[in-house]
């Protein structure tokens, strides 16, 4: 596995052993760092583009996945992974709170673009109440107390309307009220 | 070039290139219905000249261009006092352009992020999230063919910790 003395220099220089090294078919290096970086594999590479790796997705590390375009290939099925992470944040704000559950299920990716979501848009909005979810179920169900009673939008009033009239004073009246209330009026103050 | 209200930024017209070479004659208060290409033109480099558009294709710039218009067009229907009715209409109008194959709506997205049209980056983020919304773990990876890289081990873990968190 003869890297080159300079290749295996520059590996060391970067804290990395040689001997975790070794190349592949493509000509590029895989480098086993299980120091700093856990399990991970980090490939080097000595051509310079990196598009022409035929690797899954698996390998792109988050540095790749830049605000801008990214060419679509033909063996990505998944719409949402093929996009950049800052577009896939801005597409989960829309969706409901109760969605972050599922959503942090479903893969690493989903998974980490739902925690950027809920830190930088759901930790500052409300949810949605639940009652729009129940809308079919709207005449058994009331959101601020099951058993309460209903209560009328105009209260009954425990006057009657007789009573009522003896001791109101009509304030703002017409001329041809003024008469008989005037007359009313005097009747019960006595003036 | 005709002058007909003597504004030349309504009529001027300017030439947009995409990725596979296909050339796309717009006005120019369309093309500046995106952010990136309004900074490109006020900076007068391409008065005269292809905007070259590598990393947007025919078909996709095509679609985008038809959107601008109308937008623009509408935009203009309304300070002209024609009343907020056209708002139905540009609603029903992205609510029918927005209905395309995921293929189409990936492109849209990706190329209005590029050209940063807000407005239909929006329109296409709000499509996805609407197939998202309300669905289980397992419809979301069908309905988006997502596959599951978690273990069994990490996936218990993720749904003890998020119990409570997400309450």
């Amino acid at each position: 596995m003869a890297l080159g003395k300079s290749y295996s220099s520059k590996l060391k220089s970067r804290g990395l052993n040689a001997s975790n090294v070794e190349a592949t078919d493509e000509g590029l290096v895989l480098v086993h760092c299980t120091r700093a970086m856990g399990r991970k594999r980090i490939i080097v590479s000595n051509r310079t583009a990196m598009e022409t790796l035929p690797f899954s997705s698996n390998f792109r590390t988050p540095s790749k996945r830049r605000q801008g375009m990214r060419t679509i290939r033909d063996d990505e099925k998944s719409l949402l992974e093929a996009l950049p992470e800052d577009i896939l944040v801005r597409i989960l704000c829309c969706v409901y709170h109760d969605d972050l559950k599922q959503l942090i299920q479903v893969s690493k990716f989903v998974r980490d673009a739902t925690l950027v979501a809920k830190q930088s848009h759901f930790a500052y909005s409300t949810p949605r109440a639940k009652i729009s979810s129940l809308s079919s179920d709207l005449e058994h169900y009331s959101p601020e107390a099951p058993n309460a009673p209903r209560q009328q939008r105009c209260p009954r009033s425990r006057i009657s309307r007789k009573k009522l009239s003896d001791i109101s004073v009509a304030l703002f009246h017409t001329p041809e009220d003024e008469r008989w209330s005037r007359d009313g009026l005097f009747d019960q103050t006595g003036v | 070039m005709s002058m007909i209200s003597g504004d030349k930024s309504s009529t001027e017209i300017l030439s947009l290139k995409s990725s596979d070479n296909e050339i796309f004659e717009v006005k120019k208060e369309v093309v500046l219905e995106s952010i990136t290409l309004r900074g490109m033109v006020e900076e007068d480099e391409f008065s005269d000249t292809l905007i070259p558009l590598p990393n947007v294709e025919g078909k996709i710039l095509s679609k985008i261009i038809h959107y601008c218009q109308k937008h623009t067009e509408a935009r203009a229907k309304v300070n002209g006092s024609e009343g907020a009715a056209d708002s139905k209409e540009i609603k029903d109008f992205d609510s029918e352009f927005i209905n395309v194959d995921d293929k189409t709506l990936l492109g849209i997205i990706l190329a209005a992020n590029y050209l940063n049209i807000k407005d239909l980056l929006d329109l296409g983020c709000q499509k996805i999230a609407d197939n998202i919304k309300e669905k289980s773990v397992e419809d979301v990876r069908k309905t988006f063919n997502i596959k599951n890289d978690f273990t069994p081990e990490e996936e218990k873990a993720i749904r003890e910790e998020n119990l409570w968190a997400f309450d």
